[in-house]
């Protein structure tokens, strides 16, 4: 009993650790495979705005409180919350970005836009990825890998 | 005797082990079906309020399952935000008083009519010198963006020179400092530069992959230069003084591989028929560098400006300034520096009275005591070899919603 207790919560912690990664998802017929992280920033700050479709980048974010967002903050804008709502407000008021992301509730609802769009790009936790989307490496590294960039910080 | 190991003891281990089992339910998807009313209801809402954001993302009717792509849109959408400010003023300038100031009341709508076209409206209430309300439109623009390489607008915009005019418009909240470089203030608040414009306005990505390169073509009335007492508040809505346009390029880059920093450079030429004057032939070659992240914020602009009369010799002027601010939680310090120096001579800023050699200093902080309200205070001085040194303290609330 206690060996199979010992696996279960084993396989539980392992499985959790892989499952806090934020992935990166694509349609599955968009030609990317594979972003840098300056470019994925650059992307995900409307920066960079055209997609390998040769159309503009729809970038999805998800809800401030939500965990993946607050890896994402971290890892990915550098910013809080607050700088980014501002940023893309700034963005929208002067016209340098248009239109501001979207934020959707839900990785369902996540994987439904983007599953329909090849221009469509946004990020929930590997254990929300289905077959619906695809994951691409960030910096050569695919979630759940020790280089991944998108990893949970305490 | 040795203890029994806490997990041999068989009580402890059947309760740990349903235990383990019932926290992993909700982690395998197992559990009762809910049938409360109240949660069936709080259940049927969040669906309603879901679908109702998918009819907004993809413009399809709530409920639609089709692709995204596959949606007819809606328009027209209409978004409006506001901005609006409150000052305390004071200043050792002679004859002006402490007093508190209504500041601008800005409202800002855009209109999405079609997949590719808007309308864009600000909107300023404010209350001048003499203590009347007034309105003014300060932009207005029909915009017609049908790629990312080539977005067209017509109408009254910003004009794209250096980086603050064109990212800072009417909005205080959006600033770190309480106010506008002196020298880009606007046409009718004694600004030196041509900051808005009315006529067509092109600007788009340039393909460059890791540059980021943006391009701005720009064709206006140009500005208007006139005395300060003028009813002519400088911006050609309607007439233009004579038939040449301003013509503005200018080019930005982005690169990826250094986040946060962006820089620019352009020409705007324009001929001038400044008041009483002959006609002035007007060049101003702008730039700028900025960095900004999440901490710190540097933006430097530097303005070197020819202006020729016809028959006569160039002047030439030089503007700049820098400004540094460093965040900490919500309070963001700041400093900025002001050099502006214009020929006695010059023709067309001679009509504005700013000619000479000026040099402000600002420090202040602002505190973003909400998401979208923001307390500033700051404090100036300017010399100038012209009029007397001039200390000023401003006190701002600045909001937008």
């Amino acid at each position: 009993m206690k060996q199979l207790l010992f696996t279960i919560l084993l396989l539980a912690a392992s499985s959790a650790l892989r499952a806090d990664d934020v992935a990166i998802v694509v349609a599955k017929d968009c030609p990317l495979e594979e972003l840098s992280l300056a470019d994925l920033r650059a992307i995900f700050r409307c920066e960079k705005v055209i997609s390998p479709a040769r159309s503009k980048w729809i970038v999805l974010l998800r809800p401030a409180a939500s965990p993946e967002q607050g890896t994402v903050l971290k890892s990915l804008f550098k910013s809080t919350a607050d700088d980014l709502a501002v940023y893309f407000r700034l963005g929208e008021f002067n016209g340098s970005i248009d239109p501001a992301p979207k934020t959707i509730p839900s990785a369902a609802l996540e994987r439904h836009i983007i599953s329909g769009n090849k221009s469509a790009i946004g990020y929930m936790l590997v254990s929300e990825v289905t077959d619906d989307v695809k994951v691409l490496r960030i910096g050569g590294a695919l979630p759940g890998t020790t280089n991944y960039p998108l990893k949970p910080r305490d | 005797m040795n203890p029994i190991p806490l997990f041999n003891r068989p009580a402890f281990s059947h309760a740990f082990f349903y235990s383990a089992l019932l926290a992993l339910l909700p982690v395998l998807g197992l559990g009762a079906e809910p049938t409360d009313p109240d949660l069936i209801r709080r259940l049927a809402a969040r669906v309603e309020q879901l679908e109702q954001q998918v009819k907004e993302l993809t413009g399809a009717p709530a409920g639609a399952s089709a692709p995204a792509e596959e949606q007819a849109p809606v328009y027209p959408r209409v978004r409006l935000n506001g901005f609006a400010d409150f000052n305390y003023h004071a200043s050792n300038l002679p004859g002006s008083h402490a007093e508190f100031e209504l500041g601008e009341f800005d409202l800002f709508l855009k209109a999405a009519i079609s997949e590719h076209a808007s309308f864009l409206a600000e909107t300023v209430i404010a209350s001048d010198n003499s203590n009347s309300w007034g309105l003014d439109v300060e932009r207005i623009l029909f915009e017609y963006k049908p790629s990312p390489f080539f977005n067209l607008a017509a109408g009254r915009y910003h004009t794209a020179i250096g980086y603050y005019n064109n990212a800072f418009h009417h909005g205080t909240w959006f600033q770190t400092a309480v106010g506008r470089p002196s020298f880009l203030a606007f046409e009718d608040e004694g600004g030196l530069l041509p900051v808005h414009n009315v006529g067509l306005t092109v600007n788009g990505e340039i393909p460059s992959g890791s540059l980021g390169l943006h391009y701005y073509a720009e064709l206006g009335n140009g500005r208007a230069y006139v005395a300060p007492t003028s009813a002519n508040n400088g911006v050609q809505n309607v007439i233009d003084g004579n038939d040449h346009k301003a013509v503005n390029l200018a080019l930005t880059a982005r690169p990826v591989g250094l986040p946060g920093w962006q820089l620019g450079t352009g020409f705007y030429l324009d001929r001038l028929s400044p008041e009483a004057q002959p006609q002035t032939n007007e060049g101003i070659w702008h730039n700028f560098l900025l960095f900004k992240d999440a901490r710190w914020e540097f933006l430097a602009e530097f303005y070197a400006i020819a202006h020729r009369p016809a028959g006569g010799d160039a002047t030439h002027s030089t503007l700049w300034f820098a400004q540094l601010a460093r965040q900490f939680g919500p309070f963001r310090p700041y400093v900025r520096y002001t050099h502006t120096d214009v020929p006695a001579d010059d023709a067309a800023f001679g009509l504005l009275e700013v000619t000479g050699q000026r040099e402000g200093t600002a420090a202040g902080v602002r505190w973003d005591f909400a998401s979208f309200a923001a307390l500033k205070a700051q404090y100036d001085r300017v010399k100038s070899d012209t009029k007397p040194t001039m200390d000023d303290l401003t006190v701002q609330l600045a909001l937008t919603f």
